[in-house]
């Protein structure tokens, strides 16, 4: 990696040319990349990135090694099931690459405080759920802040790069925010997940995955009303099969099978070494191509399909647009004039209901319960103290969230 | 925990007996170069059978910078022992050896797949994965002597149900069906009578069947409306379902495909896959149309008339056709094969390759391409043409520079293109043969997920190479 980044590149960003050489490969190694998931994706990120000269990666992920996560995730071994997947991949990594080093947490990325993201000039998210993905691209939309003339601080850009497969079909995107779609813009082109008719399961089934639909979703809650069903489970979700079994026997359905049965019931999502690892190395790519300034941008979404009748492979590169309504990366201003010895809590009254407001990428007041009391004590204070104490700045915007939108808010002082 | 299976994620995409190919399959690495390495990696993961590693060149500090199989500690080793000791570590169901050797003697050896990530004069008698990163590109290239696919999976599985031509006692069902009756039972009359029917009163009216794309999805959709004009919305789900299927009503022509368009060499006549073939061609001779397969969707309807249609109905034919099937293959297949074969008899498939040597000497032109991937083939066969003749990677010096610019004319003539940007030809050589990491472990993703299609014997597998191009991350695929 090094000795090319050595060399005049005419496909490249300015930034590259100007500062290659020796500037660029000690820029690239104190970097600090954060790579959120530590499984199928993350795992193979964590490699990507260690042996691409990044000295420092942070990795978030709660989730336990289970045996079945074996067949792809190469950090870890039959002894390791039971471990926190972050903790066992760190380790790995560092044993095998010991000049890098990696930095595991095993907690929610709900649980960060927004100035930890600041610290990562690039994320890479590996996840497998669309709450996740949504959290954290509200995050990286939330941290950019803008000057007077309303136009984006290049250093608050933080970038998120988003992969994810499905069996042989795997994409990849960069979102740039408030440059490119975020991942709100094109959520409503989610596939939607199979669902199976109500009165299908309770009266009419025609398919195993009925049969078991109905032991999951009808018996277990009439027959174990005190139990949380546990997935993971053997003796839970054999039940289920015994029961969706004898329900197939009843109306003459063949095909119901304990591997069926889990995988109706924890909606297993089929996965393997390879997509893993392309997608996962494709964003690695573009990482490395945002820190040096090599090459363009992945602009901004690819899709693959290894699964294609016709070419083998499908490869479409695809411009997604930015949203005009879009709930999180749309902006709208707002002007709103208070007096320097107003309190705080006055913009309560003069906002919408339930919003979080943000200054510097810090939560000032918050409807969230949970978080609620740590700021009440801001909210008696006034304007000109909490400009004083430097909480909020005189000329800074800020920034206001709700449910469905952002809003740009620009206190004046009368 | 809930499964014991540690291969469940991908036994759920290529089935138990796709897993046992696998685990059958002996594969043989030649170069320990990352691409090649990632690629094996992710075929000992999902446990292939057994691997040989070739490689005679000792680990370098270059090694340990862009090989994960190769950890700082063991510069001086064999690479093939290094890589070898480090990839198995992963999954000790694999087994393997390795040979530190400049020449492997693969004669009288028996390999599912070569992946070849140096330049390799092979034979053409073994799959072939052969792979190249250079700088910022990748480049993987697929070679199969034969390449029969009966598994081909296509995304959207079509069905044949007989809707247009239906077999005597489906016709007789689809006949006795009323489309008068109570609400519950209305909406309960699954959708391929509903197309019956509607394929019927089209026909009365119009004196033909729908052939046009128009008549199809608008006249005869009507048609279809028009059954259920009395019903209430919340009652009409079946035939929008009828609607949403009204392809299923038009006969599948595709099996035709694989009769009209496979030529097959002459030492192919033995195979499996040219049997089948001549079973299905007698036995659409006798009967018009391909054997009756398995697929049957769901639609709604009440439990009994979908069991008595799978079951009795579809099924008891499924079985009389797979029976003279069977007796046309004169017990040289097995069971298990035919009804394989038969279930994916609309989706059959070969490729017919052309070899690296014919590639070599005359690649295939290509008219239109989209994206610099064409223009990053043309500069890699320029750059290994440079290797061959000085034995060392071109660089930026000016020198270089124009030693690859003669050849790069060269080349571009043999595939008849005027020029290729000078920018491109200056980028190639900032490269100077260097292999990343990143572009490898990308490469070798695509690579393994070709090698498990040809393993497996599943899905269809690129015809012939694809291109990566990691600078603008854009990829394309071309038959060279």
């Amino acid at each position: 990696m090094n000795s090319i980044l050595n060399t005049y590149s005419p496909l490249s960003k300015d930034t590259y040319n100007e500062y290659r050489g020796q500037i660029m490969i000690e820029a690239l190694s104190i970097q600090k990349v954060l790579v959120i998931g530590a499984g199928g994706l993350g795992c193979e990120i964590l490699k990507s990135l260690a042996l691409s000269g990044i000295k420092e990666i942070h990795v978030i992920d709660l989730d336990t090694i289970d045996l079945t996560n074996l067949n792809r995730q190469f950090l870890f071994r039959m002894k390791d099931v039971g471990k926190y997947k972050a903790e066992v991949a760190a380790e790995f990594i560092m044993k095998r690459i010991p000049s890098c080093k990696v930095i595991p947490y095993t907690k929610k990325i709900q649980e960060f405080p927004i100035s930890f993201y600041q610290e990562f000039s690039v994320i890479i998210a590996g996840l497998d759920n669309v709450e996740a993905r949504r959290w954290i691209n509200r995050v990286v939309i939330q941290m950019v802040q803008r000057d007077e003339n309303d136009k984006v601080i290049d250093e608050t850009r933080h970038y998120l790069i988003d992969g994810g497969t499905e069996g042989l079909n795997g994409q990849a995107r960069v979102i740039s925010p408030f440059e490119t779609a975020c991942y709100e813009c094109t959520i409503s082109q989610l596939p939607k997940q199979i669902q199976y008719q109500m009165c299908t399961i309770a009266s009419t089934p025609r398919l195993p995955e009925h049969c078991i639909a109905y032991a999951y979703e009808i018996l277990w809650p009439k027959q174990q009303p005190d139990l949380k069903l546990d997935k993971d489970n053997f003796d839970h979700m054999n039940w289920i099969y015994q029961k969706a079994l004898e329900r197939a026997q009843q109306f003459n359905i063949q095909g119901v099978t304990y591997k069926l049965t889990l995988g109706v019931v924890k909606n297993i999502i089929p996965a393997v070494a390879s997509t893993n690892a392309l997608i996962a190395s494709i964003c690695t790519v573009e990482c490395i191509k945002i820190l040096t300034g090599n090459g363009s941008q992945l602009n901004n979404y690819i899709q693959w399909y290894g699964q294609n009748h016709q070419t083998g492979i499908g490869i479409n590169v695809i411009q997604q647009e930015r949203l005009e309504e879009c709930t999180e990366c749309s902006i709208q201003s707002l002007q709103i004039k208070v007096k320097r010895n107003d309190k705080l809590s006055v913009l309560l009254t003069l906002l919408p209901q339930g919003i979080e407001l943000y200054c510097k990428g810090e939560i000032l007041i918050t409807n969230n319960n949970i978080r609620k009391q740590a700021f009440d004590h801001l909210l008696d204070k006034t304007f000109q103290e909490l400009i004083d104490q430097k909480i909020i700045d005189e000329n800074a915007q800020l920034k206001a969230l709700d449910k469905n939108k952002t809003i740009n808010l620009k206190v004046e002082y009368e | 925990m809930s499964s014991n299976d540690k291969y469940d994620r991908q036994v759920r995409i290529w089935g138990p007996h796709g897993q046992a190919r696998l685990q059958n399959a002996r594969v043989l690495l030649l170069g320990c170069d990352p691409v090649g390495v990632e690629t094996l990696k992710n075929l000992v993961l999902p446990g292939i059978g057994y691997v040989i590693i070739v490689d005679n060149k000792l680990v370098t500090e270059q090694d340990i910078e862009n090989n994960f199989f190769i950890p700082h500690d063991t510069i001086g080793q064999s690479r093939a022992k290094v890589v070898f000791e480090y990839l198995l570590e992963m999954n000790s169901d694999v087994k393997g050896e390795w040979h530190q050797l400049e020449n492997y003697n693969i004669n009288d050896q028996q390999f599912d797949l070569i992946i070849a990530n140096e330049k390799q004069f092979l034979e053409n008698k073994f799959n072939l994965i052969e792979l190249q990163t250079y700088g910022f590109i990748g480049k993987m290239r697929l070679y199969s002597p034969k390449c029969h696919i009966i598994e081909s999976k296509p995304m959207n599985q079509k069905y044949d149900l007989r809707i247009f031509n239906p077999f005597q006692e489906l016709k007789e069902y689809f006949d006795s069906i009323e489309f008068e009756g109570d609400v519950d039972y209305l909406a309960h009359i699954p959708y391929i009578a509903i197309l019956y029917k509607a394929l019927q009163k089209y026909h009365q009216i119009n004196g033909k069947y729908p052939i046009t794309f128009k008549e199809k999805h608008q006249d005869f959709k009507q048609v279809i409306l028009s059954l259920c004009d009395n019903l209430e919305y919340q009652y009409k789900g079946n035939f929008y379902e009828a609607i949403d299927n009204i392809d299923q009503a038009f006969e599948s022509q595709n099996w035709k495909n694989i009769l009209e368009s496979t030529e097959m060499e002459q030492d192919d006549k033995e195979s499996q896959f040219y049997i089948l073939l001549q079973a299905l061609r007698q036995f659409v001779q006798i009967h018009g149309v391909p054997p009756l397969s398995k697929a049957f969707p769901d639609m709604k309807c009440f439990t009994q008339t979908y069991v008595h249609l799978k079951n009795n109905i579809y099924g008891v034919r499924i079985e009389k056709d797979f029976q003279i099937f069977k007796d046309l293959c004169q017990n040289k297949i097995n069971d298990e094969t035919i009804r394989l074969f038969i279930e994916n008899v609309q989706d059959l498939k070969t490729i017919n390759y052309r070899t690296i040597q014919q590639e070599l000497q005359q690649p295939n032109q290509v008219d239109d391409y989209d994206n610099d991937c064409y223009i990053w083939y043309i500069l890699l066969r320029s750059v290994n043409e440079f290797y061959q003749i000085n034995n060392r990677w071109p660089n930026q010096q000016k020198s270089d520079i124009q030693l690859l610019q003669e050849i790069v004319v060269k080349q571009c003539k043999l595939v008849n293109v005027d020029s290729v940007p000078e920018s491109h030809i200056i980028e190639i050589c900032r490269y100077e043969g260097s292999k990343l990491h990143m572009i490898a472990s990308v490469i070798g993703g695509m690579a393994s997920q070709e090698a498990v299609k040809l393993i497996t014997n599943q899905f269809v597998p690129i015809n012939n190479t694809l291109i990566y191009d990691g600078l603008k991350s854009e990829a394309s695929i071309f038959e060279f």
